[in-house]
């Protein structure tokens, strides 16, 4: 006799044990602490923090811990608790040309005011694996002149001035929340940075290469990539005036894109902007890429590739959505598959019949 | 200025979910009339019933607009204090008009009907009706197995006609909740009205 | 009861949202209402929209059933009846007339529903249209203009080359002779109970961000042509615990040589009729 199959709790329970064995994974090692994934796995921080859309080291850090390591899931983690945090209002702009500078360069110019600071980067490491990193004691670094003018003006600030390039477009108006409303196409650009700022980085990193390789080409240069500390102020209602209340680490990437002009516009240099909180300097310069792509419309250019098709790119990037509907297929869909097994084998049967009808 | 705020739900969470049901279920079907009877008074001339179906709907994100008569400094205190909603003046910008049987032909003309993309960006009228007798109605469509009658006072037929044009309208077109002291009822852009006596 | 969020897991401002969105979509049958959806604390594909909606309706009164393929004790059932337990501390049953709100991932009911019941459905992609035009900025056009051209053309090229429409489940049906609408992936088998049923149904997408309702008693037809009326799946066999020969039926696969079994896929209905055959 058949017995349906029962038990899902005790199923789900289970699960959730083993799973908890797994991420503590042999008791004879050491458990890795949350302050030690803050302070030694600070890019992977950056990135949960950056695609949850919450600056908090230490939650991400506990997300990570959690997830076992799968950002993504930290991202959703952190994410699902944001959802619950009540809301006080929104801080006032962040100013990024008063950025504490860390690492500031621009591959437009040899040399700028204040100078390229290389500050700490992978980019001319050479990929050796360093077995015996983990063991040595690192040595003080030396941090260079204490005197350094840690802040400076922005690159494509100073080159504005000529006229060469496009104003930074300044919409008025209080910019759109997709958290908050729905987001409606055709989206203005507010809500396309906000999207992309969420989204996943291997989905950008792959458009904004796609339009490198000739799929909506825009000629980009790195005008300036500066990561560094800024501080966030708030302007409570009862006090009428602005109060700092933080600071926080964050990459700024501006884009400057050769742009032949159309019929509304004359030629001139164009920008794409990226920005993330913390170091994810290529997640930065994806967004920068895939943002000046999906300018098509208010530039007046051909949208021929699909980094400029917006409804593609804003409703792909978010990597929680995503998740979640590929993984869904994990659920059962046994009424449907039935449903499809029958209409399979009733068009079979019929076809069968028709070869039978033909051969007598 | 009124000299103390009366209080909203007791149990916020609970009471507005139940006031909610009976709002749900009134929508769901038409010119069914429901008790509502929240567990606080509200500063008149404002029912409590009207009361809570605001403090269940209304926020900073929905504009509210007043009829004269409801423009009570003690009403318009309550109504910003417990919903934080903006007391709106222009008639087409509200999301929620309050008004009643007097102020109701107007605003029903006035209300926003959305946009054939977005029916759903259109205006709800709650209007304050002394209570349920008075013109009889019936009605037709979703949410109604074959015909209901349902009546209501004072409202008079330039609102009906209005109503009408309302339900032609379809899928654009307002909503309209009637608030008695202690029920509701509603009757959505959807339903199809006739008046007694009317062919 | 899990203490520390608020009723029902939502903030009443999420809530205020979702039920105005709830509102308009029993104002405008069959009508996709765009609303904020948040993220859960479950992922996307998991029911997150029918989760807000039952999060925004739900009252300490209710009795909640959840089921997913017709099941209460499938895994994710299980989970979501297990959420609503400890976030609003309602009751809950798995028989279908005990319950005021039922839940539901790809099945209706074999029981007929009443008036004083509400069922919501958990829907992946509400747009009917949207596997013949992908661009939402096109298919808001379609349903403005009422233009499902695109729909009847596509079942009607299922019908030359197949000689039926090759649509199982989700198939597509018109809400109160206005707009075409996803009933959800239920087996097509399910539409007809769609159709001028007693209790409100209310769809909630999660990740597609829209709601939208069919009142009771509302016309609910699905799309066909004259020469080939809509019809359901039929079984050749009875299920094989009850003997059922109305209702629809999972297969089983028994063994490797081919032995299978077909039965009831609502398991409350099931055991009902084999307690009144007992």
């Amino acid at each position: 006799m058949y017995v349906a199959v029962k038990g899902g709790e005790k199923a789900i329970d289970a699960a959730h044990r083993l799973l908890g064995e797994e991420r503590r994974g042999n008791p004879e090692i050491p458990e890795i602490t949350t302050t030690q994934i803050g302070e030694q796995l600070t890019l992977a921080v950056d990135r949960v923090m950056t695609e949850g859309s919450l600056y908090d080291r230490e939650l991400a850090a506990v997300a990570i811990k959690q997830a076992r390591g799968d950002l993504i899931e930290a991202i959703f983690l952190i994410r699902a608790s944001r959802t619950t945090l009540p809301r006080y209002g929104y801080s006032t702009p962040i100013e990024t040309s008063d950025m504490l500078i860390r690492r500031r360069i621009s591959a437009a110019f040899k040399d700028m005011p204040g100078g390229q600071i290389l500050g700490p980067t992978f980019d001319y490491t050479h990929r050796l694996l360093e077995f015996e990193a983990s063991e040595t004691p690192a040595a003080p670094v030396e941090t260079g002149p204490a005197d350094l003018d840690r802040t400076m003006p922005r690159v494509l600030d100073l080159i504005g001035a000529e006229g060469l390039i496009e104003a930074a477009s300044s919409t008025s108006g209080e910019p759109g929340d997709l958290t908050r409303e729905p987001l409606a196409f055709p989206a203005d650009r507010d809500l396309r940075l906000q999207s992309l700022v969420r989204g996943d980085e291997g989905f950008l990193l792959a458009l904004g290469y796609s339009t490198q390789r000739g799929y909506g080409r825009s000629h980009p240069f790195a005008g300036e990539i500066r990561y560094g500390e800024v501080s966030v102020s708030f302007t409570p209602e009862e006090l009428g005036f602005e109060i700092e209340i933080g600071a926080i680490d964050i990459t700024e990437c501006e884009m400057i894109n050769q742009f032949k002009g159309s019929a509304g516009v004359p030629p001139q240099f164009t920008r794409g902007y990226g920005l993330s909180f913390g170091q994810c300097e290529r997640k930065a310069m994806s967004m920068a890429l895939v943002d000046r792509a999906l300018r098509v419309r208010e530039l007046d250019e051909e949208q021929t590739a699909p980094a400029q098709d917006e409804e593609f790119v804003l409703s792909h990037a978010d990597n929680v959505q995503a998740t979640g509907f590929v993984e869904h297929l994990k659920l059962p869909h046994y009424v449907d598959f039935q449903a499809e097994l029958e209409l399979l084998r009733r068009l079979r049967r019929e076809v069968q019949g028709l070869d039978q009808e033909a051969a007598e | 200025m009124s000299t103390e705020l009366l209080s909203g739900f007791t149990d916020h969470a609970r009471s507005s979910a139940e006031a909610f049901r009976v709002m749900l279920d009134a929508m769901a079907q038409p010119g069914r009339i429901l008790p509502l009877t929240p567990d606080f008074a509200a500063p008149a001339p404002l029912f409590a019933s009207t009361a809570a179906i605001c403090l269940t709907l209304c926020d900073y994100d929905t504009p509210l607009w007043l009829d004269d008569s409801l423009r009570e400094t003690a009403v318009i205190d309550y109504l910003r204090f417990h919903t934080g909603a903006r007391i709106e003046n222009d008639r087409p910008q509200a999301s929620f008009l309050l008004c009643t049987p007097a102020t109701a032909a107007e605003a029903l003309a006035q209300a926003s009907i959305g946009n054939a993309e977005y029916p759903d960006a259109s205006a709800t009228l709650i209007i304050q009706v002394p209570d349920f007798s008075g013109d009889r109605l019936t009605l037709k469509g979703p949410g109604i197995k074959d015909e209901r009658v349902f009546t209501t006072a004072g409202l008079g037929a330039r609102f009906w006609a209005l109503m009408d044009e309302n339900h032609q309208l379809f899928p654009l077109g307002r909503d309209v909740y009637f608030a008695a002291p202690k029920e509701i009822a509603a009757l959505p852009r959807s339903t199809q009205i006739k008046r007694e006596g009317q062919a | 009861m899990t203490t520390g969020y608020n009723f029902a897991y939502l903030n009443e401002q999420t809530k205020r949202m979702i039920r105005r969105a709830l509102l308009k979509a029993v104002a405008i049958p069959g009508y996709q209402v765009p609303f904020a959806s948040r993220e859960m604390p479950m992922p996307y594909g998991w029911g997150t929209g029918g989760v807000q909606v039952t999060a925004s309706i739900l009252t300490p009164q209710d009795t909640l059933k959840v089921i997913d393929q017709g099941a209460d004790d499938t895994t994710n059932a299980v989970s979501i009846r297990k959420f609503f337990v400890r976030t609003a501390g309602v009751a809950t049953t798995e028989e279908t007339e005990k319950a005021s709100i039922i839940q539901t991932r790809h099945r209706v009911p074999e029981a007929a529903l009443r008036e004083d019941q509400i069922l919501v459905y958990q829907v992946p992609i509400p747009e009917p249209l949207r596997f013949l035009e992908p661009r939402e900025t096109e298919t808001r056009k379609m349903h403005a203009l009422e233009e499902y051209g695109i729909m009847h053309v596509k079942l009607y090229e299922d019908i030359a080359r197949h000689g039926h429409i090759a649509t199982a489940y989700a198939y597509p049906a018109k809400v109160n002779g206005r707009y075409v609408f996803d009933p959800s992936p239920i087996p097509k088998f399910d539409n007809p109970k769609l159709d001028d049923c007693a209790a409100l149904q209310l769809f909630g997408a999660g990740r597609e961000k829209r709601i939208y309702a069919v009142p009771p008693y509302t016309k609910v037809r699905s799309l066909d042509f004259e020469d080939h009326p809509f019809s359901v799946q039929k079984w050749e066999e009875p299920c094989a615990l009850c003997g059922s020969t109305t209702t629809y039926l999972d297969e089983i696969i028994l063994d490797d040589k081919g032995k299978r079994m077909f039965v009831c896929s609502d398991t409350d209905h099931c055991r009902k009729s084999q307690e009144k055959a007992a």
